[in-house]
């Protein structure tokens, strides 16, 4: 058993690309955590995906042995958390594991948005936090006006910030000085009853699942049985041990330690994450901060070809395994036939999944508009949730629809002001507060519905700043709007794939934008086609796609009748890659264009 | 039915992308030399000809005594029918009475005039080598020599032009009475110095609607004189092309030449393009074979469908299904729900384009393959 005063967990919160991994990596490098032969750039995110998106989606742990200055070794743990808006529980929970964090600022982007979000996470948490001022070998550095920036906007004390250079390696051992000296060891006691927070956890198909925890309080050891509180789920521990970073089977793990365990559980439903593990038959208090994560973000998924509809089943039943956060359901549309309701964390979740399943398992997937959970009060006074246009009540049968709200801040140089106030008047947001950070800094805070968010706000924000605005947001309830339900017919068939909830405000412009757009899209066929918007049954605005008039190769081919067979082959399968919606071939970018345009 | 094909031009026309060179003169005999061995070496004396087709390039270029040895080879091979129908292309520019009286001494008895156009800024355009004027007159010179089966190939939806000068077109060709006209709309394939230039914006076509006008106009005008029997094909009844015809009711047919098409017993192939490859080839002794393709059952259903789709008349369903051994109604129920529906195809007994259907007979056809 290692002392508690030897031990520090910690984590590294940053913005997106302001170097955490970079950082880590020099850490186990410089404490031989891991041989620079071995280094795979960036450990620590393991998935290809995440690789190749350069983004952290699931948060693991790393065991670092450092000899200090002072002649003691410690054992540090770093848990390195997600970087997304999508994951802030995630996030959290791995904050709670910690005592402290290194909070990474860019010294030539300065504080930006996610900065901002992790940091009241980390006080949440009641961490002690270092800042690290990074990339201050960069020539645009500005560590100065970074450090004002961290004191003003985030009230975190920057007077001893570390300058860092995670590229050069300069200033990573004053990090390590810096751990041991500002980040309290655990406090927890070793000899009362197991309380241990479940950080993470992930499937594997050999081992089932794999738990990461933190123990508070108290042992855990193989052979023992234990039992998630907010599951109940009792089984006994087989293995419990310290990721160096590989797994490293061990005794046993004590308050303060950091490391993982594999029971005979095989459903990651059944070990959430912010759960307490405790010894079955013990009375302990649950550790505080548990909650049940929900579905924010919905949207179908359906198989271009709909053969595939098993396929894709079977696909989220394996990638649930590993995602418990995804929630699905079958689902049918008359435009696209068998398909599944998904749910998401958030819109980088929803991308994360479709692309896992078109990679991973080989499908071609069309998404749906992503739509949230809007709550409708029917005439009876009953509740009733509802997260697909098709379930939209008919008008008169309800007295009131609630919608999820956001509270969106959003970092930016001051020249963008206007354009984002503007974005966000558009998206029915409504102004909270605003505030300079710097010269350079202006953080901008906005009540806006959910639903405006999921519509494409995040390219539109990055469009309309060149890509230096920042966002990040948090949930903060229903309220209720006026709703409506817009529907898109194709030659007289609603399109149930095409219909949305709007705001009522802007459901005529939406419906003609959005008729205008299909038509540009949409390709002549063989029959006009007429593409209506209605509200309510009530049209409001028409297109015509004219019928093609004239598709024939007059020439005939003499003996080479092969070629025309072929080119006539290739015109059938440049439609069969179209979704045959009734009589008409739709191209498969129509169906996003729904979430793009623009009113 | 047997094709033979002359791969030699004097010029390239600018939309032109078959399988003919321009001053090859020096390997013609070796050509002929070679296509009387092919005729010979595939000979089959079973083989019912009631069809033959000189196309090309330009069948004239192997000059008439070379035409009269593949002629003999042929008629010595094969069972060439008492009444066959022996087509042969020729350009305005080549054709004088002595050459083709000649040329029906040797039996050709169909002359397919390629005119393409009665305006000469067209004619220049599409880098023909002859004139409105040269047209008529080379018309006028083979009914002299005795031909009363000619057709003219006539292309419309030319850049610039516009749908009343395709009209005048129109009647200039009826007023010269031929039993035959073939109209083509301008094809723009890769690879040609036309598709270049429409690439490059240089020039442009007329726009779909103008293209679907001329097609129009096309089969009303020229239904009031002709039998319309196939989407871009009018003759006189009676003078429809045989050979054609054969192809569009999926007949097997022999292909002779550089990058001749054969199809035989559900296989079909084509011979070496390049003519100096096919030379080599044949004098080595073997096939000139490049490539073979089995035609399936289901290919040939689908081939069946759409080029019977091609004729004005269609096909009769129960032809289909007997060949072929399947439930044709069944099996494109929907389809047939859709097109019919939509007024594109007739699908009673006999399945045929309707009027409309003709004009985007892609599109209609590309639903059977
Ligand atoms: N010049 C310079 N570049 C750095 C430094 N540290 C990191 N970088 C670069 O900054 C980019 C982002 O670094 P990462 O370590 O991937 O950032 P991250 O915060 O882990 O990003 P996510 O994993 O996406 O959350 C990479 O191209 C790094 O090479 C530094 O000290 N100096
Ligand atoms: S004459 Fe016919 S084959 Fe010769 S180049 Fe012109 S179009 Fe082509």
């Amino acid at each position: 058993m290692i002392k508690e005063s030897l031990i520090r967990n910690f984590s590294i919160i940053a913005h997106i690309d302001h170097g955490k991994s970079t950082l880590a990596d020099r850490l186990l490098e410089s404490t031989h955590t891991i041989s620079n032969r071995d280094m795979k750039a960036q450990v620590l995110d393991s998935m290809d995906l995440e690789r190749e998106r350069g983004i952290t989606i699931k948060a693991q742990a790393v065991r670092i042995q450092y000899d200090a200055k002072d002649g003691r070794t410690y054992t540090m743990n770093l848990i390195d958390t997600p970087g997304h808006v999508d994951f802030t529980y995630e996030v959290s929970r791995s904050l709670a594991a910690c005592e402290g964090a290194l909070l990474v600022v860019d010294a030539a982007q300065g504080v930006e948005a996610q900065t901002v979000a992790n940091v009241y996470l980390a006080l949440e948490n009641d961490l002690a936090i270092i800042p690290v001022i990074n990339k201050i070998d960069l020539p645009s550095a500005d560590p100065k006006r970074v450090t004002k920036e961290i004191e003003d906007g985030l009230g975190v004390s920057a007077e001893n910030a570390l300058m860092v250079s995670a590229k050069t390696g300069l200033g990573v051992v004053d990090v390590l000085e810096a751990i041991i000296k500002h980040i309290p060891p655990p406090a927890g006691d070793p000899d009362s009853g197991l309380r241990a927070l479940i950080f993470d956890s992930m499937y594997d198909q050999y081992r089932g699942v794999i738990v990461f925890i933190r123990v508070v309080d108290g042992h855990i050891k193989p052979g023992m049985k234990i039992k998630m509180l907010a599951t109940g789920k009792v089984s006994e521990v087989e293995e419990v041990g310290v990721l160096s970073p590989g797994m490293q089977p061990a005794d046993e793990l004590a308050a303060g330690e950091v490391g993982y365990l594999i029971t005979g559980i095989k459903a990651l439903t059944e070990t959430k994450v912010g759960d307490t593990i405790t010894e079955a038959g013990q009375q302990v208090r649950a550790l505080p901060g548990y909650e049940e994560v929900k579905p924010m973000v919905y949207c179908g998924l359906y198989p271009i070809d709909g053969g595939q509809y098993p396929e894709l089943r079977e696909a989220l039943d394996k990638l649930i395994l590993n995602d418990p956060a995804l929630s699905f359901q079958p689902e049918t549309s008359t435009a696209l036939g068998f398909g599944f309701r998904c749910g998401f964390l958030g819109l980088l979740h929803l991308e994360i999944v479709k692309e896992r399943l078109e990679r991973e398992y080989q499908l071609e997937l069309l998404a749906t508009a992503p739509s949230v959970a809007y709550r409708v009060r029917l005439n009876n006074n009953e509740t009733k949730v509802i997260s697909n246009p098709s379930e939209f009540p008919n008008p008169g049968s309800f007295t009131q629809i609630e919608e999820p709200f956001i509270r969106a801040n959003i970092l930016t140089p001051p020249d963008f002001v206007g354009s984002i106030m503007k974005l966000c008047q558009d998206r029915r947001g409504e102004l909270e507060d605003m505030q300079y950070l710097s010269e350079k800094r202006v953080q901008i805070n906005y009540n806006l519905p959910l639903g405006e968010i999921v519509m494409d706000f995040y390219d539109q924000l990055k469009s309309n700043t060149k890509g230096y605005a920042s966002l990040d947001y948090e949930y903060i309830g229903y309220r209720a709007t006026n709703l409506v339900k817009l529907d898109i017919l194709l030659s007289g068939e609603p399109i149930d794939a095409f219909s949305a909830i709007v705001s009522s405000d802007k459901a005529y412009n939406r419906g003609k934008a959005l008729t205008e757009k299909l038509r540009e899209i949409i390709p002549r066929q063989m029959f006009e086609i007429a593409i209506q918007a209605a509200i309510g049954g009530k049209i409001i605005a028409r297109e015509t796609i004219k019928a093609k008039r004239k598709d024939v190769t007059s020439k005939c081919y003499g003996g080479d009748i092969s070629r025309k067979r072929k080119l006539l082959a290739k015109q059938k399968a440049g439609k069969k890659r179209m979704k045959q919606v009734g009589s008409v071939s739709v191209p498969q970018e129509a169906f996003l264009a729904v979430l793009k345009v623009s009113e | 039915m047997i094709y033979v094909h002359t791969p030699f031009c004097a010029s390239k026309c600018i939309y032109c992308d078959f399988n003919t060179y321009v001053g090859r003169e020096e390997m013609i005999d070796d050509y002929t030399a070679a296509l009387v061995k092919e005729i010979r070496a595939r000979s089959d004396s079973r083989l019912k000809i009631s069809t033959i087709y000189f196309g090309g390039g330009n069948p004239l270029k192997l000059g008439v005594v070379n035409l009269s040895r593949i002629m003999r080879t042929v008629r010595k091979y094969y069972s060439v029918d008492k009444n066959v129908e022996i087509s042969l292309e020729a350009n305005p520019e080549d054709v004088n009475t002595s050459l083709l009286t000649e040329c029906s001494d040797l039996g050709f008895n169909r002359l397919s005039l390629g005119i393409q156009s009665f305006d000469d800024k067209k004619l220049i355009f599409l880098r023909r080598r002859h004139t409105a004027k040269e047209a008529v007159s080379a018309y006028n010179v083979a009914l002299e020599a005795g031909f009363d089966n000619v057709n003219i190939d006539l292309i419309f939806g030319l850049p610039g032009q516009s749908v009343e000068e395709w009209r005048r077109e129109l009647k200039q060709v009826v007023a010269l009475e031929p039993s035959h006209v073939s109209a083509y709309g301008l094809s723009v394939e890769p690879g040609t110095p036309l598709y270049a230039a429409i690439k490059k914006g240089n020039i442009s076509i007329p726009d779909e609607e103008n293209q679907a006008r001329m097609m129009e106009i096309t089969h009303n005008y020229l239904s009031g004189v002709y039998h319309h029997y196939e989407i871009s094909n009018f003759a006189r009844c009676g003078f429809e092309c045989r050979h054609n015809l054969n192809y569009w009711l999926g007949r097997d047919y022999l292909g002779f030449g550089a990058g001749a098409y054969s199809c035989l017993n559900n296989r079909r192939f084509c011979n070496i393009f390049k003519p100096e490859s096919y030379i080599r080839a044949i004098f080595n002794g073997g096939d000139a074979i490049a490539a073979t393709e089995t035609l399936t059952k289901e290919i040939r259903l689908a081939e069946s469908i759409f080029l019977g789709l091609r004729l004005v008349d269609g096909f009769r369903v129960t032809d289909i299904e007997e060949k072929f051994h399947c439930d044709l109604r069944k099996r494109y129920e929907l389809v047939i729900e859709r097109l019919s529906a939509g007024n594109l195809l007739e699908a009673d007994k006999v399945w045929r384009l309707t009027d409309r259907g003709r004009l985007v007979a892609d599109a209609v056809m590309s639903e059977f393959v």
